[in-house]
């Protein structure tokens, strides 16, 4: 009994580990931008899409496809902002929170229903396995390690740009003062095309990871959305850490209530979660709230 | 005896500033109080305490001897209490008309009828010199209309006590005389008054009273002529205080 | 443009309530449904502009009401009570699900408020279709069958018109008004006396009352909910587009938007079989871009609104010159 929870609970930590990563991408990009970007879980799927297409075309290693999908993604996202977000960035924060709402909710559907027009069944995902690992009595699926382990250097790399670069800096300085960041220069429209590029390259290079262990369908972008809001909620803005400590949480949650409930309920839990935490604490646990 | 107004050993921090430390103020009704001090010294602060926007972090705010410290806001201003704000914060897209109706219908005297809180306000806002305005919406205001607009939201609470942030910064001199006039008739209709200010010669002309505080700490009280003397308010304006204003003072 | 009078325009609501009155008389069962829907639709968006307009909270899940609504009169009608206690009871327990729900999600603002009710429906999908004893799993639920069109048809009329006054009547009163200016700015609001948390509460309560009639009515009429009928994306995003598309925050603004997506649906739904969800997002999209402040405040209808007294600033003068008289 002892070591199925544990194989639960391990399980959790795996799955948290792609959540988190996912989340954070949201994280910046709404740090950033002030807006919430109901899209995010689209690119996630579109990200799932297209590696499961260079996979079966050209057969190459998904984690190499995660790594070649990025600037792809960045370019996707930079021109998604400008066209649809731009216009809208400077409105003052109420009309920018209906505009904004509006229109991510509308790409959203609209990404997904053109998807489910053209991919209508559900992609069971790519066929990529490694031996498991089996520890006291838990066995760990080595793919999930792999990618696990995978995700940490691919977010600890980010996480060394946002420390030391010029664009990393800008993205903590506006994430923290808009209004002060501005004052002393830092472009902020370049920077926050930049970082929903970057943001909706996370989200599609986690998609990639995702369809390796999961089945895929056009339908799941908003679920995500809100699932890693809730995520972004439980572990602050621009926090990589929290992010990952919040996706974790997420993921042993739900691995959990389907081990005692049965699968069908593992949707629920994130939203139980995130009011939960918004009942003991409005702003989130390490979050601020505007 | 039960003071209007009465704080008891008010603190706020905020993390580990103390923005307010150990204040005890005690109002009486019909007053014009001052409270003056260097930018910082937390004033804002002590109206948003008092008004019942953040709650002290120890200490008490009587209110005709009740205990108000605990209240949410609204309660507070039902009771009595109106404020204004330094930066003006007007419902933008209402009418000026509207704004004041808000004031009217959830203040501590609210008239069941309609009607009757139309011509209240009407009359509160030709009081203020904006009863031309009163179908524009409030974002299309100057400046010094919404200072005006703030004043007559305020009132239109019917409060006894009212506290006013800085009303009068940003006004020209013609205009600082005329909203001086205002704050008279406001005290004898008989609301009592506290206001923040940095004009020291309004708070010499007007108050009765003024309250200096520096860095959280109330350094002296007392009649205006007295508190310019005192050698600890000096000391604290002094670096901190332009020429002319320091004249003033002396004077 | 002399025409354009409120006295006229009176007029011209007094006939179509009479065409519409008269309509199940010549009118096939297909036109009746239209109608049906228009004021289903039409009561949805309106309650869902007492908190997403006035309010100024961006309730994204609205449409639970209208599920918890059906799903509540259809269990309660197959336990075999009469429709009028049906119904009652569906909307005594949406309207009492409002108000707790109310309590944690008015602690949000903002995105996070928007965010949060669109995560409500997804939790209601789920429980619907889990809770396979009470709501029939994912398979929905069959309510007695008979033909209920002509009833039901005066039904949602009924409720579409009290939403319809309960609307006008909100934006002209005490509580309306307090309504705006918590969307205005919350803490000055409450720094005027405006019992800020219990106004919220109370305004996503009355606001579910109609959104769970017109889902009992719904269903009865129908004789079938599912879960992606009652919680999905489509039934969710609806009264919100309407009444963005119309204008928020005005009586008449949903009901322009509801004629105009109705119309839409009409001409396109029926020609084009897919991509109906995409329309619906290429229009959210146009919306935010384009006219978030919705089809009647466009430069050209906005002065004849407001001619008819109709917009949000009502003309104090006129009243006071009666007053003084």
């Amino acid at each position: 009994m002892a070591s199925q929870f544990f194989q639960v609970v391990v399980g959790g930590i795996l799955l948290g580990g792609i959540y988190g990563f996912a989340a954070f991408g949201l994280s910046i990009t709404f740090g950033v931008l002030n807006i919430l970007n109901l899209t995010h879980g689209d690119f996630l799927m579109l990200g799932s899409l297209v590696g499961y297409g260079i996979f079966l075309h050209f057969g190459i290693n998904p984690f190499i496809i995660a790594i070649i999908i990025i600037p792809l993604f960045v370019v996707i996202g930079v021109g998604f902002y400008l066209l649809l977000l731009k216009p809208i960035s400077g409105k003052p924060p109420n009309q920018l929170l209906v505009a904004s709402v509006l229109i991510t909710l509308g790409a959203s559907i609209v990404i997904e229903d053109l998807t489910s027009f053209f991919w209508p069944h559900p992609i069971t995902g790519i066929d990529y396995s490694l031996p498991s690992l089996e520890l006291y009595g838990v066995v760990i699926s080595e793919t999930r390690l792999f990618i696990l382990l995978f995700l940490l250097i691919l977010a600890v790399s980010i996480q060394l740009y946002l420390q030391k670069t010029y664009m990393g800096k800008s993205i903590r300085a506006i994430t923290q003062c808009r209004g002060g960041a501005k004052l002393i220069g830092i472009p902020i429209s370049r920077i926050s095309a930049l970082t929903f590029g970057l943001g909706v390259a996370i989200a599609a290079s986690a998609g990639v990871f995702y369809i390796t262990l999961f089945t895929v369908t056009p339908v799941i972008g908003i679920p995500l959305t809100v699932k890693y809001m809730s995520i972004v909620v439980l572990g602050g803005l621009g926090s990589l850490t929290g992010s990952v400590i919040g996706g974790i949480i997420l993921g042993i949650a739900e691995s959990l209530t389907a081990y005692w409930f049965g699968a069908q309920w593992s949707p629920a839990v994130s939203f139980i979660l995130l009011i939960s935490i918004l009942m003991i604490k409005p702003e989130g646990l390490l979050g601020r709230q505007r | 005896m039960t003071y209007l107004l009465e704080c008891e050993g008010v603190t706020k921090n905020f993390g580990g500033l103390v923005a307010l430390k150990d204040i005890s103020i005690q109002v009486t009704k019909d007053e014009i109080i001052g409270i003056i001090g260097p930018n910082g010294a937390g004033k804002t602060t002590l109206f948003n305490i008092i008004a019942g926007a953040l709650p002290p972090s120890y200490g008490k705010v009587f209110f005709k001897g009740q205990r108000i410290s605990e209240k949410p806001a609204s309660e507070i201003c039902r009771l009595g209490i109106a404020r204004t704000y330094q930066m003006v914060r007007p419902f933008n897209s209402l009418t000026t008309l509207e704004n004041t109706l808000i004031g009217l219908s959830f203040g501590r005297i609210n008239p069941p009828d309609y009607k009757k809180r139309v011509i209240e306000a009407m009359n509160i806002l030709t009081f203020m010199g904006l009863g031309t305005k009163a179908n524009n919406a409030a974002e299309t205001l100057t400046l010094v209309e919404k200072k005006y607009l703030e004043m007559a939201r305020a009132m239109a609470t019917s409060p006894e006590i009212l506290l006013l942030d800085e009303v009068l910064s940003g006004l020209g001199p013609a205009e600082i005389v005329r909203a001086m006039d205002t704050i008279r008739e406001i005290q004898a209709s008989g609301v009592t008054v506290i206001m923040i200010e940095h004009v020291l010669s309004v708070i010499m002309e007007l108050c009765h009273r003024v309250i200096v505080l520096n860095y959280g700490v109330k350094i002296a009280e007392g009649k205006p002529n007295e508190v310019a003397n005192d050698p600890r308010v000096v000391e604290a304006y002094i670096g901190n205080v332009e020429m002319g204003e320091q004249e003033t003072l002396n004077a | 443009m002399s025409w354009i009078q409120r006295k006229n325009l009176y007029l011209v609501a007094i006939l179509c309530l009479c065409v519409l009155a008269a309509l199940p008389l010549p009118a096939s069962s297909y036109a009746l449904m239209w109608v049906f829907l228009t004021a289903v639709y039409l009561t949805l968006a309106l309650s869902y502009d007492i908190v997403g307009g006035f309010l100024g909270y961006m309730n994204l899940g609205h449409s639970t009401f209208f599920g918890l609504g059906a799903y509540s009169t259809a269990i309660l009608l197959n336990h075999d009570f009469g429709l009028a206690l049906a119904l009652f009871l569906a909307i005594i327990f949406t309207a009492a699900f409002a108000a707790i729900v109310s309590y944690p999600f008015f602690r949000l603002r903002g995105a996070y408020f928007a965010l949060a009710t669109f995560g409500l429906i997804s939790l209601m999908e789920v429980f619907a279709s889990n809770l396979q004893h009470v709501t029939g799993g994912s398979g929905g639920i069959s309510t007695p069958p008979g033909d209920y069109m002509v009833p039901a048809y005066y039904l949602s009329l009924i409720a579409a018109g009290g939403t319809v006054i309960l609307s006008h009547f909100l934006g002209r009163s005490r509580f309306g008004l307090a309504l705006l200016s918590i969307r205005e700015d919350e803490e000055v609001a409450r720094s005027f006396g405006v019992p800020t948390f219990p106004y919220k509460s109370l305004s996503l309560v009355i606001s579910s009352v109609p959104a769970g009639l017109v889902g009992g009515i719904y269903v009865w009429n129908v004789t079938y909910i599912s879960p992606p009928a009652a919680f999905g994306l489509e039934i969710a995003l609806s009264p919100v587009v309407i009444a963005m598309l119309g204008g928020t925050g005005i009586t008449l603004g949903p009901l322009v938007g509801a004629v105009f997506i109705t119309l839409i649906q009409e001409l396109l739904w029926i020609k084009v079989a897919h991509f109906h969800l995409t329309i619906y997002g290429v229009l959210l999209v146009l919306l935010g871009l384009f006219m978030p402040g919705g089809i009647l405040r466009t430069r050209w209808l906005w002065p004849v609104v407001q001619r008819l007294g109709f917009g949000e600033k009502i003309d104090y003068f006129k009243k006071q010159g009666t007053l003084e008289r």
